[in-house]
């Protein structure tokens, strides 16, 4: 699903140029659970970022889908993005003026979809993560499990391929976190590819593979069994 | 689609709501004071423009030059000038003459009618060409006998109605009573309707010219100062060429006079330097009305700016917001599109609470200006289209910045910092605060400077004292009882002096051709300004005589002259010198007075000839009546007791010299309260877009703030910190504004003979203001910052 080879990126001040990405290439199957470990400043956020199609790279290739992306511009990576990817985040980043059917609605709106389809779908999801009964209130009304739930409906609303998340659990507490790591499991056990980066050792147990990057390269990979 | 852009943009009006109240408030009070404004200057651009081709009908003015007065230019002419020019030259299609009927054709005027008597107060005498030069809608009556035939009257429907009640006033016939034992039958000839309230012509009643009067002396008379006189002409491309044809034709006649035409549409606004114009109704200074356009365009230009401000730095906040719709599939144009949505939202919000203003301030501004305008006047077709224009040009104007800003940001970015801070410098917003502090900086000055020079007026010294003077005017019935009049209301408990005079204190002097043996022995002839006055009118007034007495009891044909004149005379002592108004008996100087300002401080000081003339009840216009301080209603009452008395009927009109003088600078005093009701605004806005940026700044160094405080600063090193850069832009505006204020009430300045000088301190204490207000506006927000915690804002990041 993703290939990408000599991945660069630098971040220029006036007078410093830090390297971010150096020469990185990696590989992700249709279907995979890939966890990206690494010290902060390795790399990671970045590489994400590049990945979700948010930023762009300075050089090097990334195919997605047999597709060169590294060149695009914004609006065909803004199009790829809302039909094929997902994002969940350590702060969740729920828009506090809408509510939860709102917010997980969003996507939906943005791709086209017609209102009638839209309702179904979103009341689909809300079920499936079991807030159904919240759909009316706003982010602040809920906890933060609840808050990532909404954002994880609002991920996969779309039913995208790939779902990118950002220290999912990093923002709650133990038995929230695993909860929504059996989340992710599901929804990568149904087919969807996630790439997940994340600080914690117990998490990244949840992925088929771990990925670990030092100062913009990949330093190991582990297969876990 | 449509309804989440809606549903965000109202909950986004909640969440920020005391920015959304001063967003919208700020450009409503723009758009408010710009539409009031408007309303206003249309008022005034549309007088006249009701008579058919008014681009062909022009004011014949005279320019005088007599030997001895400064020229001028006069809204009036002779009677026989008008008839005389149609004869000679024949680019004149048309005349009409409207001369006031008091006093000069008849002495006084008072309309009877079965028992119902009713003062003329504009009655004119005017030609059959009035029908067709002004169009008036006639009610009664065919076109072609509008002041036709000998005695016949023309009134107007609410005069008639006045006196006829409901019933029709066709060929009905009213005494004209032009003295005690005299009066004269007229019969109505039409019944027109009231002149429209924007025409500078406002009168009740109108007779053709008596054939006795056209050819008494008066009549004949071509430099007699006695009415207006309009020409239709056929061709006006070349009005200069046809001033001196005109101007060429009268010098058969008098070789003092030239004529200028003045375009109808002009005389409302264009008359200010024109005298003898009485009869222009509520004419006004054409220069204020330019002022008040800039100032409209800048109040609206500010509240744009400030909305542009304050949108921008709300848009701050929503990085978050942006980003997450982004990477959820937004494209740019979705969240351009979203903000100008929230814009056009704002903006109709400001539009409706402007309306509300409108109707709440047009009152206010009525008084203010002295008109009537309605706001119906603002609901009809071609306002919607301003209206509409406002709302989508506002919304453009304020929305596209905003919406460029907000939807450029960068994502990843604005995800992480959860606010979006756009350009390092934000320079454009800089430039728009100081620009919006140079235009209140600009609108401070000049309020200062006008403020001075209005108090300058009112506490100079004019060389004479009028404290606690009223003023009655007489009528010709009433002057020839002036002995009696007199005697009694010196009687009455209260009154401390009494005199009389003819002039118009504040306004025109009245011109009179004046002889005398020059020091070289040569017989001169000159036109000044003449006063009849009463004997004791030097003491009232408590002139200064230089030399020789003041009048002295039953001397007639004594003259006391002003110091110009005396300069002017020659002698190095006038005093006993022989002198003679033209026509008069031969007389002497008896004395010189101190040069005192007679006239407005607009003019200089022109020579002036005081005679105490009791035997021609004519030239006593103004009874003057000095009360003491104590209980002056009471003494009004009694003084208006005797003199009722004594008039034989209630009109007794009073005026406290004081209040006429606020009268003389009435135009000063409009643009002073205009600038200062919209300077006002103007700051107000200015320091809200202020606000606004300092929370914008302090947003944008929160974390700065923040280590700074863990490192150790105080609050007031915080403060110092945020406020300096604003007060830098202060600084600037005022340095920007201060030239540029300085060189326009300059030029005001100009207008008035005698006038205050701008010292440096009223622009520098107009600065302080300025910076002294900036700096308490940032401090709410500066002072804000440097208290919170800095745990908090280091933790976010």
């Amino acid at each position: 699903m993703i290939k990408i080879s000599n991945l660069e990126k630098f971040y220029r001040t006036e007078e410093v140029e830090t390297i971010a990405l150096n020469k990185l290439s990696m590989e992700v199957a249709t279907g995979e659970f890939v966890a990206i470990m690494g010290p902060s400043g390795c790399g990671k956020s970045t590489l994400l970022n590049i990945l979700g199609m948010l930023d762009d790279p300075d050089a090097g290739s990334y195919v997605f889908n047999e597709i060169e992306v590294a060149h695009f511009n914004e609006r065909k990576r803004a199009d790829l993005r809302k039909h094929n990817i997902g994002f969940v985040f350590q702060s969740f980043n729920l828009i506090d003026e809408l509510t939860v059917f709102e917010n997980v609605e969003l996507p939906l709106i943005y791709t086209g979809v017609a209102a009638s389809e839209r309702v179904k779908r979103v009341e689909e999801v809300l079920d499936k993560m079991q807030i159904m009964h919240r759909r009316n209130h706003y982010p602040q009304q809920l906890s933060g499990g609840q808050q990532q739930r909404v954002a994880i409906a609002r991920a996969v609303v779309n039913k995208p391929k790939l779902i990118l998340a950002d220290e999912p659990t990093g923002n709650l507490d133990s038995s929230n976190g695993n909860d929504v790591m059996e989340l992710l499991t599901d929804l990568n056990e149904q087919g969807t590819t996630i790439i997940m980066v994340t600080h914690s050792e117990h998490d990244a147990r949840y992925s088929h593979r771990i990925i670990r990057l030092l100062d913009g390269q990949t330093v190991m990979e582990n297969i876990m069994v | 689609m449509l309804k989440i852009y809606l549903k965000t943009a109202y909950r986004n009006l909640l969440k920020n709501k005391v920015y959304a109240f001063v967003n919208i408030l700020g450009l409503a009070v723009g758009i408010a004071a710009c539409v009031l404004i408007g309303l206003f200057v249309s008022n005034e651009k549309s007088f006249d423009n009701f008579v058919p081709n008014a681009d062909k009908v022009y004011r014949l003015n005279e320019y005088m030059h007599y030997d001895g007065t400064a020229p001028s230019t006069a809204a009036i002419v002779g009677p026989p000038v008008a008839p005389f020019l149609k004869a000679n030259n024949n680019e004149i299609d048309s005349y009409t003459r409207v001369f006031p009927a008091v006093p000069l054709v008849y002495p006084s005027v008072t309309m009877e009618y079965q028992g119902k008597k009713i003062k003329a107060e504009k009655l004119a005498c005017t030609d059959t060409s009035f029908a067709s030069m002004f169009n008036p809608v006639i009610i009664e009556g065919e076109r072609n006998k509008f002041t036709r035939d000998q005695n016949t009257i023309v009134l107007t429907a609410s005069l008639a109605r006045k006196l006829f009640g409901n019933s029709p006033a066709l060929n009905k016939t009213i005494q004209l009573r032009t003295a005690d034992t005299t009066a004269t039958s007229f019969t109505v000839s039409n019944v027109i309707a009231d002149m429209p309230k924007n025409s500078h012509l406002q009168i009740e009643a109108m007779v053709p010219f008596p054939k006795e009067f056209l050819n008494s002396f008066l009549g004949t008379n071509y430099n007699v100062l006695m009415g207006a006189t309009y020409l239709r002409i056929s061709n006006n491309k070349n009005i200069s060429l046809l001033e001196s044809r005109l101007t060429k034709t009268i010098h058969t006649k008098s070789k003092f006079i030239d004529f200028t035409l003045q375009p109808l549409n002009r005389i409302h606004t264009g008359s200010v330097n024109i005298s003898y114009d009485e009869l222009n109704y509520k004419k006004i200074d054409g220069k204020y009305l330019n002022i008040f356009i800039v100032i409209a365009i800048a109040v609206f230009l500010i509240a744009c700016v400030n909305f542009v401000n304050l949108t921008t730095a709300i848009a701050g906040y929503r990085g978050k917001e942006v980003a997450v719709k982004k990477i959820v599939g937004a494209r740019r144009f979705h969240v351009v599109f979203q903000v100008l949505i929230e814009t056009f939202f704002s903006v109709l919000l400001s539009l409706i609470s402007a309306l509300l203003l409108i109707t709440i301030f047009l009152p206010l501004l009525n008084k203010l200006l002295d008109r009537e305008l309605t706001s119906e006047s603002i609901y009809h077709g071609a306002m919607v289209v301003v209206f509409a224009g406002i709302l989508i040009g506002t919304t453009l104007l304020a929305g596209i910045y905003p919406a460029w800003f907000i939807s450029r940001a960068n994502t990843g970015e604005a995800l992480k910092t959860k606010v979006l801070l756009g350009g390092s410098k934000s320079s454009l917003r800089n430039v728009l605060v100081t620009g919006q502090f140079a235009v209140a900086v600009i609108f401070m000055i000049s309020l200062m400077v006008i403020l001075k020079q209005l108090k300058y007026m009112q506490q100079r010294d004019l060389g004479y004292s009028y404290s606690q003077v009223i003023k009655l005017p007489m009528d010709l019935q009433l002057a020839k009882k002036m002995p009696v009049l007199k005697a009694e209301i010196a009687k009455v408990k209260g009154v401390k002096d009494i005199t009389n005079g003819f002039m118009e204190m504040g306004g025109n002097g009245s011109l009179f051709g004046i002889d005398f043996i020059a020091p070289n022995g040569e017989a001169k002839k000159i036109t000044v300004n003449m006063e009849n006055a009463g004997i004791n009118y030097i003491s009232f007034f408590d002139m200064k005589m230089i030399a020789g007495r003041a009048f002295n009891k039953d001397q007639q044909n004594e003259y006391i002259i002003n110091q110009t004149l005396a300069k002017q005379i020659g002698y190095a002592d006038p005093v006993g010198k022989p002198i003679n108004i033209t026509s008069l008996p031969p007389g002497r100087i008896v004395g010189v007075v101190k040069d005192f300002n007679y006239s407005s401080l607009h003019k200089t000081i022109e020579p002036l000839i005081i005679g105490s003339m009791d035997y021609i009840p004519y030239w006593q216009t103004n009874l003057y009546v000095k009360v003491s301080g104590t209980d002056v209603s009471q003494t009004l009452k009694d003084i208006q007791k005797v003199f009722n008395s004594i008039s034989g009927d209630n009109r007794f009109d009073y005026q406290f010299i004081d209040g006429h003088f606020n009268e003389v600078y009435h135009s000063e005093r409009q643009a002073g309260s205009m600038i200062a009701i919209i300077g006002g605004l103007a700051m107000l806005i200015s320091c809200l877009g202020l606000l606004s940026l300092a929370a914008f700044v302090v947003l944008r160094r929160k974390k700065e703030i923040g280590i700074r405080k863990v490192l150790g600063a105080s609050v007031t090193n915080i403060t110092a910190l945020l406020s300096k850069e604003f007060l830098i832009l202060v600084f600037i505006a005022f340095v920007v504004a201060s030239p540029v204020a300085y060189y326009f009430m300059d030029k005001w300045l100009q207008g008035f003979a005698y006038r205050i000088n701008i010292q440096w301190w009223v622009i520098a204490g107009a600065g302080g203001a300025a910076i002294v207000i900036a700096f308490i506006t940032i401090s709410f927000q500066s002072i804000k910052a440097a208290l919170a915690n800095p745990v908090k804002s280091l933790r976010s990041e």
